[in-house]
């Protein structure tokens, strides 16, 4: 080579490698930029990648929250163990959870009720708690508590059930925010933090402050993991992408601003390390959080040792391709500037992309996870055909998979009844109408009938309008609201059927139950006593100050003085008028508010049973008071004398406290004689009846007294003998009478015995010289015959005819006197009378020849039972009074039985053709001594007796004598007498009627 | 002619019922009680006895049945004379085993009857 050249080639050289240095050296620079930059975008774009991440999961976090306010809003009420089922369900899902809870809103005046009803749910000794700086203190009081009464996981979290969250001042304005806005709060804990979401009565957001303030019932609240919510797999920043996130609390104070890293030593964005910070904001339910990104240092180094050996290899390059590189580098910037305006703008492409799928993909996970949740049953339907369902589809149409489900017909479910009704609605749903308020019906899987309760709405997709379905097993409410009715229908079938009123009175004190028996009692009918103020109403204006005294306790504590017992008050009716009633009151809590039950009985018949019974006792008391009797009553089991009358004491001469005091105060004042005999009488035994006896008592100042008592046994339905009545009274001057009257009969006896007894001497003594004055008469005769001495017969015969005379007359005295004391005794025997008839009327033969009298007799037989020699008495007493009143005539007797009046009798009339008797002669026919011509005696003979005795003698066999008498023509006498007891003997009717005939035959001309 | 006990405590009786017996030819013993009247019977054993009822000391109807009850007199037949005219005397005598039964006045015809059913004349 030639110098020149190689000088210049050198010069070319050296300023081409001069230049090749320089442009190396810039190159390196310019590369070290790009590359630089190159980091810093990657950091960048790595950094906003992880914030999006970030933001995604604590979406996805929140969603627990939303699921589970979901499941408050469409529920109302949630038992503890679906509360524990849905929760640990999220939890399955979602690491991030640490707890969720349950926190009711608790006014104070519930609080012991809140807490009594925790306690009977299981937790045996909730209560509801203050957490201070140190320990667990039992809450202080104030209006209202927002307690946790549900949390789960429940195994470790038992000491924080009762806490009362609005407790601590954070947590409180924490809650307070949420509830006025209905939206959900967060707040910071140390390791994690904590969001609150509202729950409205109802499930309803009522949108207005005032309004959200007065519905509120509580929170869902859910607890989680910052560590979880930032390092997820898809977060695993450290590691792989060589950065590190801080997220900061923006609005916490100072201090506590950092969520993330734990344990770091900065506590805001201000504290970072110097270097590439990339920052973002994210709001988190309410709060604003900061997240800062920063590269770890030694992410940075290697790129720069790149370019380093970049440059060593350029430099190494640069000899052997300085033209080229020289030539090329003009190129190679501008391919360099075109790949990172393209790779810049695919980036951008690529980040929008990004950002709508993560959208799209936050949408359908936070609907994917509601659709799982849920305990309801949802189902996507096409023309009816079911395209989707979620699990609880599944487990409601009793199928495993989705698979077996896919493209059925809904129709298939639905009970026949329902199907026309399902088709027509799902007609609606795909043309006119969006939206299916929910229904009952009836689905059919095999054998088994489920109640549901369906809603649907139907949207457009690009396959054609879909219907989605809510569908929610029922079968369980409407047992239980099946149960509530029989229980509902029972309670009103007894209160409707109750013998009392029964009434309720709710915390406003206005009547909420009234039932027929009150209608009846107290004259309102139900709606008119309904909402009425109970004591407005029915209580006496006497009353309403005790109760009004009574009433504000009763709202606070369900206790009163009338709760729990039967009080006997008064009640005005409708019509204005008072009843006595009972009152039994007793209290229920209702919604943590008390309520009263009144059951009421009409007493006033009972009170006027009670006023009768006084008026009665009173009555009884006068009585038993004031007679000159004593009544006592006694317990024979206590041998003890409950009752005597003040008559005790005027009778016994002592007190009635002596008897009460001794019960053997009656018997010692007993005479001693009769003790014995009065206390076996006065024995009332086990089925005796009532006792009567008389005994004598000696009184304290020396009186005898007799006293007859009569006790009697007061038995109890199972014949017990339970009680002796008695009256005894003092009988001392009956006694005397009685003693006196008996001697009084006695001497009457005694007399009448003389009597007797003097009659009997008297015949006999009488008799005795009349024998002898009668007998010597006779004698007399008799042997002055056998001498046929006729000189004294005349005077003979008169001594005779007195002596017999005499003798007639004795006995007819002593017959009188015999009948008038009752001496006579009828001795019966049995005859034929037709026979003695005839005997007596042979008897009277030779008087009646000697008047030239005519006598016929015409008798029946008959045997008759009675005294013969008493009727034979009678007979001739007749017959022989007809002989010898009769001269020159006839007699007629005629004889048969008679059976005219009452029984058998027998009948004799004698007929004669004498004297006849004047009417008014005819009562004295039947004295003593009274022949009617004061002559007749002498004419006609005869003591006058005859008559007198026949009548009495007829009368003592039960018949009677009679007389019918023309005078001057002649007279009748008829006696007649029972044929007495015995069969009467048979009589052969011919032979009487030919007797009868006969008598026709004879009769007297 | 017949053996008659007449047993008779009045002494005009004694005599008028003796002085009718003998009138008929019969031999007549006298007692004036009872007792006497029953121990004559044992002594003479008569054909009929004529006993008053109304006697001193043992009266007719006792010695009537001392009489029944002894075998030397049983056969005896007895005839009540008295002044007791009731029915209830009447009655008793015939229990205790009287025969006949007259009573007084005595009526001569009357009795002789009466005897002359019980005595062959």
């Amino acid at each position: 080579m030639r110098p020149a050249m190689h000088s210049r080639t050198r010069f070319l050289l050296a300023a081409g490698g001069f230049i090749a240095l320089l442009l190396s050296s810039l190159i390196f620079l310019a590369l070290r930029r790009f590359e630089d930059q190159s980091a810093l975008d990657a950091f960048r774009s790595a950094a906003q990648e992880r914030f999006h991440a970030l933001e995604n999961n604590v979406d996805q976090t929140l969603d627990n929250i939303i699921a589970l306010g979901a499941l408050y809003d469409s529920s109302h009420l949630v038992e503890r163990d679906e509360f524990a089922r849905f929760s640990s369900r999220l939890m399955d899902h979602d690491r991030t959870i640490q707890a969720l809870e349950w926190i009711p809103r608790v006014p104070h005046h519930l609080r012991s009720a809140f807490e009594l009803a925790a306690r009977r749910d299981g937790l045996s000794s909730f209560q509801i708690t203050d957490h201070p700086q140190r320990g667990i203190v039992k809450a202080g009081e104030r209006s209202e508590y927002f307690p946790i009464l549900f949390v789960e996981p429940f195994q470790g979290n038992e000491t924080s059930l009762g806490f009362d969250l609005a407790s601590d001042p954070v947590r409180r304005e924490a809650l307070e925010r949420s509830a006025d806005s209905g939206q959900m709060v967060a707040t910071g804990t140390q390791t994690g933090f904590i969001v609150f979401r509202p729950y409205y009565r109802g499930g309803v957001d009522p949108l207005r402050k005032q309004a959200r303030h007065d519905a509120l019932a509580g929170f869902v609240l859910g607890v989680f993991r910052m560590k979880n919510v930032v390092e997820s797999k898809t977060l695993n920043v450290s590691a792989v992408s060589g950065l590190v996130l801080a997220v900061f609390d923006r609005d916490a104070p100072r201090g506590q601003k950092l969520l993330y890293p734990t344990g770091a030593a900065f506590d805001s964005l201000a504290d970072l390390p110097k270097g590439p910070i990339e920052t973002a904001t994210i709001a988190v339910a309410g709060r604003t959080w900061q997240v800062a990104a920063y590269p770890l240092s030694h992410a940075f180094a290697p790129a720069r040792s790149r370019s380093w050996s970049i440059l060593v290899a350029e430099l190494m390059a640069i000899a052997l391709f300085a033209t080229y590189l020289h030539l090329t580098l003009n190129r190679k910037q501008a391919i360099e500037q075109t790949v990172a305006q393209r790779t810049e703008e695919l980036h951008a492409a690529v980040d929008n992309l990004e950002r709508a799928k993560k959208a799209a993909e936050k949408s359908e996970t936070r609907y994917r996870k509601l659709l799982e949740v849920s305990p309801d049953a949802i189902l996507v339907t096409h023309n009816l055909a079911i395209s989707m369902a979620n699990p609880a589809a599944l487990r409601l149409f009793r199928v495993s998979s989705a698979g077996e489900l896919a493209g059925r017909q809904f129709t298939e479910f639905v009970k026949p009844e329902f199907r026309a009704v399902t088709e027509d609605t799902s007609l609606r749903l795909h043309s006119t109408e969006t939206q299916l308020q929910p229904h009952e019906m009836q689905l059919v899987f095999g054998e088994t009938v489920v109640d549901v309760e369906i809603s649907a709405a139907s949207y457009l997709d690009d396959e054609g309008p879909n219907v989605q379905s809510i569908i929610r097993d029922i079968t369980e409410r409407k047992r239980a609201s099946d149960a509530l009715q029989v229980s509902e229908t029972r309670l009103r079938g007894i209160t409707d059927s109750a013998q009392d009123a029964i009434i309720m009175m709710d915390p406003r004190g206005l009547i909420s139950f009234w039932n027929p028996a009150a209608e009846m009692m107290l004259g309102y009918r139900n709606e008119e006593a309904m909402g009425m103020n109970l004591h407005q109403l029915l209580t006496p204006d006497r009353y309403l100050a005790a109760h009004h005294a009574a009433f504000p306790e009763f709202l606070r504590t369900g206790r009163g003085n009338a709760i729990g017992v039967t009080v006997e008050l008064a009640a005005r009716r409708k019509d204005g008028c008072e009843i006595a009633i009972d009152l039994s009151l007793s209290a229920m809590c209702l919604n943590g508010a008390w309520h009263a039950i009144g059951i009421i009985r009409d007493i006033s018949e009972r009170k006027q049973a009670e006023q009768a019974l006084r008026e009665s006792e009173e009555n009884f008391r006068q009585l038993t008071e004031n007679i000159r009797e004593v009544f006592f009553v006694l317990d024979p089991a206590a041998n003890h004398v409950l009752y005597v009358s003040p008559a005790y004491e005027q009778i016994w001469g002592a007190s009635r406290e002596t008897v009460y005091q001794d019960p053997d105060a009656w018997q010692k004042a007993i005479h001693p004689d009769d003790l014995e005999q009065t206390l076996a009488a006065a024995a009332i035994r086990p089925e005796g009846a009532a006792a009567e006896f008389e005994y004598r008592i000696r009184t304290p100042d020396g009186l005898e007294k007799w006293i007859r008592s009569r006790s009697f046994p007061v038995r109890n339905p199972a014949g017990e003998l339970i009680r002796i009545v008695g009256v005894a009274e003092e009988i001392t001057e009956r006694k005397r009478y009685e003693a006196e009257l008996i001697e009084a009969r006695e001497g009457a006896e005694a007399a009448n015995l003389a009597k007797s007894m003097f009659l009997t001497t008297m015949s006999h003594e009488l008799r005795t010289p009349l024998n002898a004055i009668l007998g010597f008469a006779e004698l007399l005769e008799v042997e002055m015959e056998d001498r046929e001495i006729h000189h004294w017969d005349e005077d003979v015969g008169k001594i005779r005819k007195a002596g017999n005379h005499l003798l007639a007359l004795i006995s007819d005295v002593m017959d009188l006197s015999k009948i008038e004391a009752g001496k006579i005794e009828i001795h019966a025997e049995r005859f034929d009378i037709a026979s003695l008839v005839q005997d007596v009327t042979a008897s009277v033969a030779p008087l009646a020849a000697k008047n030239q009298v005519e006598v016929q007799v015409i008798s029946v037989p008959a045997m008759v039972n009675t005294d013969r020699m008493r009727v034979q008495q009678c007979l001739l007493n007749l017959v022989g009074n007809a002989c010898k009143f009769t001269h020159n005539g006839r007699v007629l007797v005629e004889a048969h039985p008679d059976s005219g009046s009452g029984g058998a009798w027998y009948t004799v009339r004698v007929t004669d053709s004498g004297i006849g008797i004047r009417e008014e002669d005819r009562d004295k026919l039947f004295g003593y001594f009274t022949q009617l011509d004061s002559s007749s005696s002498r004419k006609y003979g005869g003591t006058g007796l005859g008559l007198a005795i026949s009548r009495r003698l007829s009368r003592l066999m039960g018949g009677d004598i009679t007389v019918e008498s023309v005078p001057g023509q002649g007279s009748t006498f008829t006696f007649r007498f029972p044929t007495g007891a015995g069969p009467q003997p048979t009589l052969e009717l011919e032979s009487k009627a030919a007797a009868v005939s006969s008598v026709k035959e004879e009769s007297w001309q | 002619m017949a053996v008659i006990l007449v047993v008779e405590d009045d002494a005009a009786n004694q005599e008028l019922v003796t002085r009718f017996l003998k009138r008929e030819g019969h031999t007549v013993f006298l007692a004036v009680d009872g007792k006497s009247g029953v121990s004559a019977a044992q002594q003479h054993v008569p054909d009929l006895i004529v006993m008053d009822l109304g006697l001193p000391g043992m009266d007719g109807w006792e010695a009537a049945r001392q009489i029944r009850s002894s075998p030397t007199t049983s056969h005896i037949p007895i005839i009540a004379l008295t002044a007791h005219a009731l029915s209830a005397d009447v009655k008793r005598a015939s229990e205790v085993g009287f025969d006949g039964y007259e009573t007084k006045p005595v009526v001569y015809q009357r009795l002789m009857k009466k005897i002359g059913m019980f005595v062959r004349l």
